[in-house]
């Protein structure tokens, strides 16, 4: 089975990258640009008996390793191949 | 060869693949610290007769995923887990601190610099605590030169961590200028409170953006980063009574 997983900066922790991006392209003539947010984005292939077991998994993962719990945030979709 | 003296004190500089300060703490530790000091590749554990581990800076792993993260997975950090456990001493240095950070052997963890580029220049530190077994060496609020080269070294905690951190003398280096003020302008990345360098609450763990080890010879510009180095042997030396 497939997932997703989305990781983002909390909303409250500053997204210097994103400031700088929306800035530029604000510039650049894009003035409709509000904000911008940068995530990463994880696609997993992953072997389990079960969805909900597959799921758990990553759910772990993500909270070990994928995401680092003090700045960010994840979110997990499972996707159809 | 001659035989290694059991009275020197002995080092471990974990090397990760990545990892390009090794041979600069190597350098430090051998040449004008002149203790034992070996690498230790991260497929391997650190010995336990090793007094002091130095988990140098670098980019481990190319800083894929996060600085520090996939460093932290690697099977020598459960030997280092196990040597901080112990009471003995470990040090952190820029991608090494990030490393112990990802480990979670030190609280919060270090963001991109607010002004998004990599600095590279010397930076005046404060000691702040200068009781630490890292900083014994030191005076009260002595205001030292050492490089920094970091894109990542924005430190972060939650406030109420960050609370806890000021509280029990946690915060060893500030980022200042040459008289000790903690103006923003001196503040090279970001970091909250101008934090360059924290202990873990036991304080045998150090972590810190700025690099010691090239600043242990007057050829490198400044040798006020060997202290650092002196401190730590002094307090293994007076462990062993």
């Amino acid at each position: 089975m497939k997932f997703h997983v989305l990781v983002h900066l909390k909303p409250d922790v500053l997204d210097v990258q994103g400031q700088a991006i929306r800035e530029a392209v604000v510039g650049a003539g894009h003035g409709g640009i509000s904000a911008v947010r940068v995530g990463k984005s994880f696609y997993l292939d992953v072997a389990a008996d079960s969805d909900a077991e597959g799921r758990a998994e990553v759910a772990r993962l993500c909270q070990e390793t994928l995401s680092n719990p003090l700045l960010e945030t994840f979110e997990i979709e499972q996707v159809t191949a | 060869m001659s035989a290694v003296a059991t009275d020197r004190v002995k080092f471990a500089v974990v090397v990760f693949p990545g990892s390009n300060c090794d041979r600069d703490c190597l350098n430090a530790v051998k040449g004008p610290l002149g203790q034992h000091v070996q690498a230790v590749w991260h497929r391997d554990a650190v010995p336990d007769d090793v007094d002091c581990i130095i988990v140098p800076g670098g980019f481990s792993y190319g800083d894929a995923l996060r600085a520090g993260a996939l460093a932290a997975l690697s099977p020598v950090m459960e030997s280092v887990r196990r040597a901080a456990d112990d009471g003995k001493l470990v040090l952190g240095v820029c991608n090494g601190f990030q490393v112990l950070l990802e480990s979670g052997l030190l609280p919060g963890a270090l963001m991109k610099n607010t002004g998004l580029r990599f600095v590279c220049r010397d930076v005046f530190l404060r000691v702040d605590n200068w009781m630490s077994p890292f900083t014994l060496d030191y005076g009260p609020n002595q205001v030292i030169r050492v490089p920094v080269a970091h894109g990542y070294g924005n430190y972060y905690a939650p406030q109420a961590d960050l609370d806890a951190l000021e509280e029990r003398g946690g915060v060893v280096f500030r980022y200042c200028d040459e008289h000790g003020n903690l103006d923003s302008g001196a503040n090279p990345n970001g970091s909250l409170n101008a934090i360059a360098g924290i202990t873990n609450e036991r304080g045998n763990v150090l972590g810190m953006m700025p690099h010691p080890e090239r600043a242990c010879e007057g050829i490198l510009g400044s040798r006020d980063g060997l202290k650092l180095f002196e401190s730590m042997v002094k307090r293994v030396v007076a462990l062993r009574g």
